[in-house]
């Protein structure tokens, strides 16, 4: 199940650059490529909740307080 | 063991981080990625374009200042943190003594306050576009509408309260969001630059012709819109340079790095650098040109209405997203810092407040606006305590003085360190004022950390006088 979710969420990323792209081509409109964001934005966020940050320790160490309190 | 003792435990806050735990390359070059790619690139991206900035200074300004940059992660803060492995306030607290740690604490947590400010505002200017109250210009200095108002209020009480409640939520929203966000800033360049050509009638089929489109359409040069400062080449370097003086020269990245298990591996800090303040930081600002190249009477840089009309609600969600996952560890950090001193307070209330102070902020445009000369200000006030950590690390040994002299000493303040800090920001402030060009506020902290630097070893040398 996490392996789909993480092949489903990198599609998504794909998506998301080859959207821009198609409309820097002329191959798709604006609004087209709105959409395909969209959408893009959308199954990024449902596939990846299902896989980063499950059962990992997160990879920032502290919340980066410049001066943490003792 | 509570879990917040057990959570201070962990992250050795008065400790050395032991070898077991420390990482790898690969955890800060994503880590730095993220936390660089954040709501303030909309701002500041458009402000460059604002200012007046041509092609070559600022494509070229950004990679020489960037540069700068991850050089003083590498060779500034990364070896101190690596061989000390403390946090940047264990440290300043054995330099310093308890009590001028504080007052540094509270300097810290305002200024994160007022930065959380801009974020909020930034996510604010996409909840306009959807309830269409009318947004403040980019010389507007104090809220315009009710509708504003209220938009920054639920915001800001939103941001707040996710802050108050845990950290750990958020950080890992921010970890699920990075690698999308650097894509749709990426997305945003790609559109404008297509918009661009569509409303010039630019063919873009050559590097040269591409270069040609930057500098007569996107990046013009030439005087700066009314109210801006003008920005050269050099004022783009420095700016890039000292825009995370706090975290590199200041020395607040001291309590990150400790974990690396190498010193170069504050390399990492390039994939923030050449990511979110060079590539982010252009493809915000092709928006901004573009809105001016449409209609040049529209000065204003509303980071929402610009992503909007570049990638629609996806857009939105961006700009909403990158104020939200960035403000939130910055309202906590000013909790932190605000904590220190009032340590009987609950972290809760204290972040609480401080998200409260950092909404009050974002109503008020003038900080967003000004984010350029707002975060050079940053760094300066935090800077001096960086070169007097330096010092204390690298050159009392050498000179025979005593490290750590508070700690030797059982002070609750080390004067040395403290008129270092607080005479060298009045120096600043009074180059400043002189009117040189030379020492605008974006300049004046190169010459200032030497003035710090300077002035730590002077007055340690008269008050450890007889010691050695």
């Amino acid at each position: 199940m996490k392996k789909i979710a993480e092949t489903v969420s990198y599609l998504a990323l794909v998506l998301l650059v080859a959207a821009p792209v198609l409309f820097y081509s002329e191959k798709i409109s604006l609004q087209a490529n709105k959409y395909l964001m969209l959408t893009a934005t959308m199954v990024w966020f449902t596939s990846a909740l299902c896989w980063i940050g499950r059962g990992e320790k997160s990879c920032q160490p502290t919340p980066k307080a410049t001066a943490d309190p003792p | 063991m509570s879990e917040e003792k057990q959570e201070k435990h962990g992250e050795f806050e008065r400790e050395p981080v032991p070898a077991s735990k420390t990482r790898g390359l690969k955890a800060f070059v994503g880590m730095y990625a993220g936390e660089h790619c954040a709501g303030t690139e909309l701002m500041i991206g458009p402000l460059f374009v604002a200012a007046g900035v041509s092609a070559f200074d600022v494509v070229f300004g950004l990679l020489l200042g960037n540069l700068l940059a991850v050089l003083s992660w590498m060779f500034l803060c990364a070896p101190i943190a690596v061989r000390a492995r403390l946090t940047l306030y264990y440290q300043l607290e054995k330099i310093c003594g308890r009590n001028l740690v504080t007052l540094y604490n509270l300097a810290n947590g305002v200024m994160f306050c007022f930065l959380a400010g801009s974020m909020i505002t930034v996510s604010a200017t996409a909840v306009g576009v959807w309830f269409h109250f009318p947004m403040p210009g980019l010389n507007d200095l104090l809220p315009n509408s009710i509708g504003w108002v209220l938009a920054v209020l639920v915001v800001g009480g939103l941001i707040s309260v996710i802050a108050a409640w845990g950290y750990d939520t958020v950080s890992r929203v921010a970890n699920i969001a990075a690698p999308w966000m650097v894509l749709l800033f990426l997305a945003f360049g790609i559109v404008g630059m297509r918009q661009f050509t569509e409303v010039t009638g630019a063919e873009v089929n050559s590097l040269s012709s591409l270069w040609e489109l930057c500098t007569t359409h996107i990046w013009q040069g030439g005087d700066p819109l009314p109210g801006q400062v003008k920005f050269t080449f050099w004022h783009v370097t420095f700016f890039a340079w000292f825009a995370n003086m706090a975290m590199h020269v200041g020395m607040s990245d001291l309590s990150v790095l400790r974990f690396a298990k190498k010193s170069w591996h504050g390399i990492a800090s390039a994939s923030g650098m050449y990511v979110g303040h060079f590539m982010a930081w252009l493809a915000a600002s092709i928006l901004y040109a573009l809105q001016l190249h449409i209609d040049p009477a529209n000065t204003d840089v509303l980071p929402g209405p610009l992503a909007y009309r570049a990638a629609g609600v996806a857009g939105l969600i961006c700009v909403i997203v990158a104020g939200w996952t960035t403000a939130n560890p910055t309202i906590y950090r000013a909790g932190l810092a605000f904590q220190a001193i009032m340590p009987n307070k609950s972290r809760f209330a204290v972040t609480i407040g401080a998200g409260l102070l950092a909404t009050f902020a974002g109503m008020f445009p003038a900080i967003a606006m000004r984010l350029l000369g707002f975060v050079a200000l940053y760094g300066l006030i935090l800077m001096p305590m960086g070169a007097v950590v330096f010092a204390d690390f690298w050159i009392f040994p050498k000179l025979g003085l005593k490290q750590y002299y508070a700690e030797h000493r059982g002070l609750k303040v080390n004067w040395a360190a403290g008129a270092a800090w607080l005479v060298t920001l009045a120096i600043c402030v009074a180059l400043v004022k002189s009117g040189n060009p030379i020492f605008q506020l974006y300049f004046v902290a190169l010459p200032g950390w030497f003035i710090a630097t300077a002035l730590y070893i002077v007055l340690s040398k008269l008050t450890q006088k007889g010691e050695a």
